[in-house]
């Protein structure tokens, strides 16, 4: 079951609970909470259950045990928290846990709930003068996640206090990489252009006031133990109950300055950033500073040495796109910020469902690799046009101000559709027919070993064809009674596997997948369908 | 061509540095090749502080390091005025600190004899730990270093830092100037709350921690102020006690079954205290329980149903109740509506009446009770625009202060809404009330005074009030230079005291009981529309007392 509870939306509405009974009976759940690691009972813990605005708390004895008595037959999502001991569900991986299911001939009275002691990393970031850097952002990596990747992803971030220091605590036992983005507080970042005044010459050559060149400085994003480089990251293997201290010494380095040329001139407004990619997971904006230097071309200034990518907005009055140019930077170096493709004029229309066209302040959206993209807001009519885009691959998605509707299918002409997905490749008139649809699909059912309901299973629902799997997928944890459920299903063709243990399977990964999906079982879903199944538990292979 | 280095600057570096301060080193040449150097300094200890950073901003944006003695030299400097500022983590620039002169005080003339000195200020440091009754430490609490200041006249508690406790209970505010503050401990919301489409049927904890400021008491009033130097580090342990919990209960009316509606609970700082909400989308009735007692305001809002053409924007419903929560509250009747608005037309000056061509006029309405509330709106639109009547949307129930500033020469002749004259009283504006519209209108003949303040027997700088006890919210104030001089337009004819004290920051100049303590040594002055400029002599006073 998804831990509802942990989720910091502002707005969470959960279905109303069945019909009322006049005497609910008395069940229970009972059972007692060990130490993760040494399956020692933990004494006080502080236990509690929750179904709809009813919380409950009790606090387990010497013993580590506890009892809710008077309970109607229900799932309980179960939590548990001690000190010195994270708080986490019961069985939890990452948002998923196994609820306690009460009711008649269920058995609620055996819960083994294994709580981990907390790790506790903590540390101190000074620049190359030995002083603490306040403010800056301390990004903690872990490889927990229940995406299917095997990858390093933000867990946490904070900010250093005035002493320099961070603390990240109730942290799980694991692998994690501390990483460190901060701007030396006397930095002036200054720009080597001044703007040309000739507005015919091309290349300006007019220098400008030069910055102090020890002022005109950057940190690098640094990871401890203080290497720039992300492969030379320090891993920070914890066990339970472990505390560390990882301090990261920054050291500046000259800015980098690049001018970016052949950029459009005119009434488009131009934005230029920067991104580094940061385990190839994050996506880290840097602050830097840009400025015209002459018609269409701009300096870019403020920027780290090394791999980053310059993001090239455009904002005209229908819409705006954007593009990146990954680059090694160099101090000095001009880009070329006209881009290598071909671009093609995409224009189209919005088809949605019968007596229910309200394209309001809506928005179509091309959304490629590297923040490469495009989006043209929608006309009356729910027709769109966007100003010249890049050829490549792009998701087509529409965004509604308040709708219930998905993008159900793309007919291009011009370009290659299938899904939700198109691929540009040249210039030309690219056409696109968008037809929304509305109404999700639902799986309910029960995963089983040898017709026995089965609890803490991973159960995955994947598009058959394995495209738009990152979105599409649906996943869930079977609580005590074997049940799950799977909602938000957009109409297609699935598979459904349960997978024992499987929550470290980098599933995402059709190899990895492949050998599952022979054993598992294919659903079509359409609009508000509402599936019951039985699905058979597989076990890791 | 180029100087080089005087000489006696190597001096410098043997002499002690107080001597050094003495010392001008702006030295002319006949190629205008001047430099400016000084020294910064810590403002409480007079101790140089290392390492900051100098920015002359005037021309070419020049910065340097000060040593780690402190000083600095800016060379190659053409004649002129210069802009000198310092900067460091941990330290306030007068700037920084608001000080009235700090702006006039960062320039420097060169070349000079004199010696510049920049003061940095120390941050205060507020940290502790926070603790529940059993002495174990608490998480997640939002503590926040709050502050009376007084801007245009108006006091509010203004937020100084905030910051969380962590998982041993410990927090640290630092950055703070110095002052004196009132501590508040917010406890954990877990990051927002939770909507059930679901009522419960038995009651909730009836007992937990609510908002309290330090040393544990409820409100603000009753709060123990912490007096911050600059430097100084405060440690403070706050030990939290249980509080009786409420709910609060009722319908809200006017929403669809599938829209639905969502509910919020603030406090006075901004606060969302809700945890759970209740709410049965059929009947709208809600429940919000856990909540302690206090002052709060509650506010429903949904999106209109979906009506006629499909062009139509979604239109946002609210409805608002101001709370005072002393025990549980039920049968709360919320009715969903477009929000309370009221109209805004100004009259271009008189003589005669106008009402187009009129210049802008920012009208605000400020609440009494949550600030947040407040609500403001530029009136006309456009500089000059012929239809110069606006209306101020969605304006909750409460009580407003109406203030109404012109952006060209003029001052307000009469600010009215309806039967209530809002130069004088507050709006008081009731749940689903109808308003009269708000009527500005501007006077362009007003008076001319100029003011002379003396300070025994010789001129001086300081704060000015020019109080209007007849229309206490027509009241000015002004800051003199050193001459002690200055002139005064568009004042709405009338009898004025004019007062001069050394330092207005905290000041409440439009507030009567605020203000009567220096009616006795003001300068009463009557001044006429339009006529020729009035001259007052003023004297200036003595702070009775100091009322931070």
């Amino acid at each position: 079951m998804m831990a509802a509870l942990f989720c910091l939306g502002m707005l969470l509405t959960m279905p109303p609970a069945g019909a009322e009974e006049q005497a609910p009976p008395a069940y229970r759940i009972s059972g007692v909470v060990v130490d993760a690691v040494t399956g020692v009972p933990v004494a006080h813990a502080e236990v509690s259950i929750s179904v709809g605005t009813d919380e409950t708390k009790t606090t387990a004895g010497e013993d580590g045990r506890f009892v809710f008595q008077g309970l109607e037959a229900a799932k309980y999502p179960l939590f548990a928290t001690a000190q010195g001991y994270v708080r986490e569900g019961h069985n939890e991986h990452g948002g998923f846990q196994t609820a306690v299911a009460v009711g008649s001939a269920i058995d609620s009275e055996h819960v083994i709930f294994r709580l981990h002691r907390q790790v506790i990393i903590t540390g101190r970031v000074t620049d190359e003068h030995g002083e603490t850097v306040r403010q800056a952002q301390v990004m903690l990596f872990g490889t927990e996640s229940t995406s299917g990747r095997h990858a390093r992803f933000v867990q946490a971030q904070m900010q250093t206090d005035d002493l320099g220091e961070y603390r990240f605590a109730r942290l799980q036992p694991g692998k994690y990489y501390v990483a460190v983005e901060a701007r030396p507080w006397y930095a002036q970042t200054g720009f080597s252009y001044l703007p040309e005044q000739d507005r015919h010459s091309f290349r300006s050559t007019n220098r400008g006031p030069s910055p102090d060149p020890s002022l005109d400085v950057v940190y690098p994003i640094t990871f401890y133990p203080g290497v720039t480089d992300e492969q030379a990251a320090g891993e920070l293997n914890l066990t339970a109950g472990e505390k560390v201290e990882a301090n990261v010494p920054l050291q500046a380095v000259p800015a980098v300055h690049v001018r970016l040329a052949n950029l459009p001139v005119g009434e488009i407004a131009i934005q230029i950033g920067a991104n580094e990619k940061l385990f190839g997971t994050l996506d880290m904006a840097l602050g830097v500073a840009s400025a015209q230097i002459s018609p269409g071309e701009y300096e870019v200034a403020g920027l780290p040495p090394g791999d980053v990518k310059l993001v090239v907005d455009q904002g005209g009055s229908q819409g705006s796109s954007s593009r990146a140019i990954r680059t090694n930077v160099s101090e000095g170096e001009t880009l070329d910020g006209a881009g290598t493709g071909a671009t093609a004029n995409v224009s189209g229309r919005v088809i949605f469902p019968a007596g229910d066209a309200n394209p309001a302040r809506g928005q179509v959206s091309l959304v490629g690799e590297d923040t490469q993209g495009a989006s043209a807001m929608l006309e009356k009519d729910g027709r769109f046009s966007f100003a010249a885009v890049l050829e490549g691959a792009y998701k087509v998605s529409v965004n509604l101000p308040v709708s219930d509707e998905y993008v159900g299918g793309v007919y291009a002409t011009g370009a290659k559709a299938s899904g939700r997905d198109i691929t540009i490749s040249g210039a030309g008139n690219v056409q696109l027919n968008i037809t929304m649809g509305r109404g999700v699909g639902q799986v309910t059912g029960v995963a089983k070993v040898d017709g026995k309901p089965t609890a803490d299973v991973m159960v995955l629902l994947v598009p058959e064809t394995g495209q738009n799997l990152e979105e599409d997928y649906r996943l869930d944890q079977s609580d005590s009674d074997g049940t799950f459920a799977l909602g938000g299903i957009l109409p297609g063709r699935y598979s459904l596997v349960a997978i024992e243990d499987g929550w470290d399977l980098e599933w995402t990964n059709g190899t990895v997948l492949k050998p599952y999906l022979a054993k598992g079982q294919t659903l079509q879903i359409s609009a508000n369908d509402q599936k019951k199944v039985v699905v058979e538990v597989q076990h890791k292979m | 061509m180029r100087r080089s280095i005087p000489a006696f600057i190597v001096s410098f570096t043997v002499l002690p540095w107080l001597l050094g301060v003495a010392a001008a080193l702006a030295q002319q040449t006949e190629t205008e090749n001047f430099e400016v150097s000084g020294m910064v300094i810590n403002a409480v200890t007079g101790e140089p502080v290392s390492r900051a950073l100098v920015q002359m901003q005037a021309g070419t944006g020049k910065a340097q390091f000060a040593g780690a003695d402190g000083t600095f030299v800016f060379r190659n400097l053409a004649r002129g005025r210069y802009n000198l500022t310092a900067s460091k983590p941990g330290f306030f620039s007068e700037q920084q600190l608001g000080l009235w002169n700090a702006w006039r005080n960062s320039f420097q003339d060169v070349p000079s004899e004199k010696e510049v000195v920049l003061k940095l200020t120390p941050e205060g440091i507020i940290y502790g730990e926070v603790k529940n009754e059993s002495g174990e430490p608490v998480e997640g609490v939002t503590v926040r270093a709050q502050r009376w200041q007084t801007e245009n006249g108006r006091k509010s508690l203004q937020n100084g830092g905030e910051a969380a406790t962590d998982d041993e209970g410990n927090f640290r505010l630092a950055e703070l100037t110095p002052g004196s503050y009132h501590l508040s401990f917010v406890p954990a919301n877990r990051g927002g709350w939770v909507t059930y489409d679901k009522l419960h049927r038995r009651k909730q904890t009836n007992q937990g921690y609510g908002p309290q400021f330090y040393p544990g008491v409820a409100d603000v009033e009753s709060a123990t102020a912490i007096e911050l130097r600059a430097g100084a580090t405060v440690h403070i342990t706050q030990a939290l006690s249980r509080q009786p919990l409420f709910e609060v209960a009722g319908v809200v009316r006017g929403a669809t079954p599938v829209g639905g509606f969502s509910l919020t609970l603030m406090n006075a700082s901004g606060d969302m205290v809700q945890r759970i909400v209740g709410i049965d989308p059929k009947s709208g009735e809600f429940q919000i329980p856990g909540v302690p007692a206090g002052t709060y305001l509650l506010a429903a809002s949904a999106q209109a149903p979906n009506g006629n053409g499909p062009q139509e924007l979604q239109v946002q419903l609210t409805a608002t109740r101001l709370i005072q929560l002393k025990s549980d509250l039920a049968g709360l009747v919320l009715i969903l509506g477009r929000g309370i608005s009221v109209g805004v037309q100004v009259y271009g000056g008189i003589p005669p009446v106008e009402t187009t061509n009129v210049p802008q006029v920012m009208v605000q309405l400020i609440s009494k009770e949550f600030l947040q509330n407040s609500r403001g709106t530029m009136v006309p639109p456009q500089n000059g625009e012929p239809r110069p009547a606006a209306r101020i949307e969605d304006i909750p129930p409460g009580t407003y202060t109406v203030e109404a500033s012109p952006n060209q020469p003029a001052y307000i002749a009469s600010l009215r809404c309806g039967s209530v004259d809002l130069l004088r009283d507050d709006l008081t504006i009731a749940p689903g009330g109808v308003l009269p519209p708000i009527e500005v209108t501007l006077g362009k003949d007003g008076a001319q005074l100029s003011v002379k303040v003396m300070e025994k027997g010789q001129p001086a700088a300081a704060a000015v009030v020019i109080y209007s006890e007849e229309y206490p919210r027509r009241s000015v104030l002004t800051q003199t230079n050193e001459t002690g001089a200055f002139s005064q337009g568009n004042l709405a004819p009338g009898k004025y005291q004019v007062i001069a004290v050394k330092d207005a920051l905290d000041l409440e100049f439009r507030s009567p009981g605020a203000m009567e303590k220096y009616l006795e040594h003001a300068s009463a002055v009557t001044l006429q529309s339009g006529g020729a400029e009035t001259s007052v002599r003023v004297e200036v006073q003595e702070l009775p007392e100091r009322h931070r």
